[in-house]
């Protein structure tokens, strides 16, 4: 076995073409985080396997958020679309979405009541849902 | 053999960076286009700097919150010199490395006028471009928001530089300590292999503790730094090449070991000792392979 790797750079057509197609399939495949990496959190705990699936539900503006979220064992939140960050809430994480792809959102939209207020009508402009503050942890 | 210089104290790696940079920008030889990458809109040639950006975004659940993440972004990032050499016709040119614990012994409005963000190196963005101005640098391709596709793009390169996430407001970039306590944590990984790893490769990654480290730097220096895209920004490189200095070190200090071993019981395919990465841009190597490049490069100094 070689310890030690030449690499080589070859910014040419064909080198390019030659795993253009594995490339292009995982660009496709909607960047996956691979297996593993998805919501199941899985620790022995004194001899007990304890499996723990979390699923997230979002929507930004009436309209589904397609970002999949993932926690890890202490609890952060993480997605793919800001991949370097260990959220403390699914809040916090759609809230630096909205700030960080503004041009996706556009405007907020506005609602007639807000969900949770006993079908109270809230005056003057509603804020964005992702907008709520939580200190909950997921 | 290319020495890689700290680009803060060596004005010709700085000179000579900026300009390999741009020359990789508008070099279209490849004759990849977005239409052949699969990214939607009409179809327009992808520069070889973009094509980084590309190739980055395509295997992000591969390369990162894994084993691999420093033997596959030391493949990127020797590709990318090597491109760089080309580009200058000069063998001897080595990527400069961002030594940002440095920075992140000062203030926090200290480390915003440090001298990497001098308009002669990476410019402050949008009231300070330096050489990356949206005419000389405009960005083509970035993330979407779910973090799903690549899209066409038409702007210049944003940075928020010092501000943070929500929940993470107004960071320092990281401390020399934090380097310093990273190299004597040992073995290099562990299982489950990702972001709930304990050992080296998950503090080096900025996963554990969370928000450290690499992952701090990106965090900091915001903007365009912060989704799968991130290689649009010159920043990125002297990023992880300073990643890959801190780990030129552990090694020194620790040996030249990698795990998973291809006989770990439970290691992930793709992530083991001698699993093959591949490349757009040459042949695939494995994490072995890529352990001992002292023939290959050096760095100016390893004290991190």
């Amino acid at each position: 076995m070689a310890t030690r790797g030449e690499i080589t750079a070859d910014a040419g057509l064909a080198q390019a073409k030659t795993n253009a197609a594995y490339f292009k399939k995982l660009l496709k495949g909607g960047m996956p985080m691979g297996p593993g990496m998805g919501s199941m959190r899985e620790i022995d705990y004194k001899g007990h396997l304890v499996t723990i699936e979390t699923t997230y539900k979002i929507k930004i503006d009436g309209k589904p958020f397609k970002g999949e979220l993932s926690a890890s064992n202490d609890g952060s939140v993480h997605y793919h679309g800001i991949p370097n960050v260990a959220f403390d809430s699914a809040v916090q994480l759609v809230q630096a979405v909205i700030d960080t792809f503004p041009q996706e959102f556009g405007k907020p939209s506005k609602r007639p009541s807000h969900r949770g207020m006993g079908g109270m009508k809230m005056s003057g402009r509603a804020k964005p849902a992702a907008k709520k503050r939580s200190t909950a942890r997921k | 053999m290319p020495v890689r210089p700290n680009i803060i104290t060596n004005a010709t790696a700085r000179q000579k960076y900026v300009q390999a940079v741009l020359a990789l920008k508008n070099q279209f030889t490849s004759g990849i286009t977005t239409t052949s990458l699969g990214i939607p809109g009409a179809s327009k040639p992808v520069s070889t700097w973009d094509r980084f950006v590309a190739w980055h975004s395509a295997v992000m659940g591969i390369a990162h919150s894994r084993p691999i993440f420093p033997p596959w972004h030391r493949m990127m990032l020797r590709t990318m010199e090597l491109l760089m050499q080309q580009a200058l016709n000069d063998t001897t040119f080595g990527l400069p490395y961002w030594d940002w614990a440095t920075d992140g012994q000062l203030s926090h409005a200290a480390q915003l006028t440090a001298p990497i963000w001098n308009n002669n190196c990476m410019g402050n963005a949008a009231s300070g471009p330096g050489p990356f101005t949206f005419a000389a640098f405009p960005l083509r391709i970035a993330s979407n928001a779910a973090g799903t596709a690549l899209v066409q793009v038409n702007r210049a390169l944003q940075r928020t530089r010092g501000v943070g996430v929500q929940g993470i407001p107004n960071p320092s970039l990281p401390k020399k300590a934090s380097t310093a306590a990273s190299l004597g944590v040992v073995p290099f990984d562990n299982a489950p292999w990702n972001r709930n790893s304990t050992l080296f490769r998950n503090r080096l990654e900025g996963w554990n503790p969370p928000n450290d480290l690499h992952n701090l730097v990106h965090i900091w220096v915001g903007g365009d730094m912060l989704p799968a895209s991130s290689p649009n920004d010159p920043v990125f490189y002297l990023n992880h090449c300073n990643v890959d200095r801190i780990w030129e070190k552990w090694m020194t200090q620790n040996g030249r070991n990698y795990l998973p071993l291809n006989t770990t019981a439970g290691a992930p395919a793709g992530q083991r000792l001698n699993d093959a990465m591949l490349s757009p841009f040459g042949a695939s190597v494995t994490p072995a392979q890529v352990l001992n490049m002292t023939a290959i490069y050096s760095y100016d100094s390893l004290a991190v």
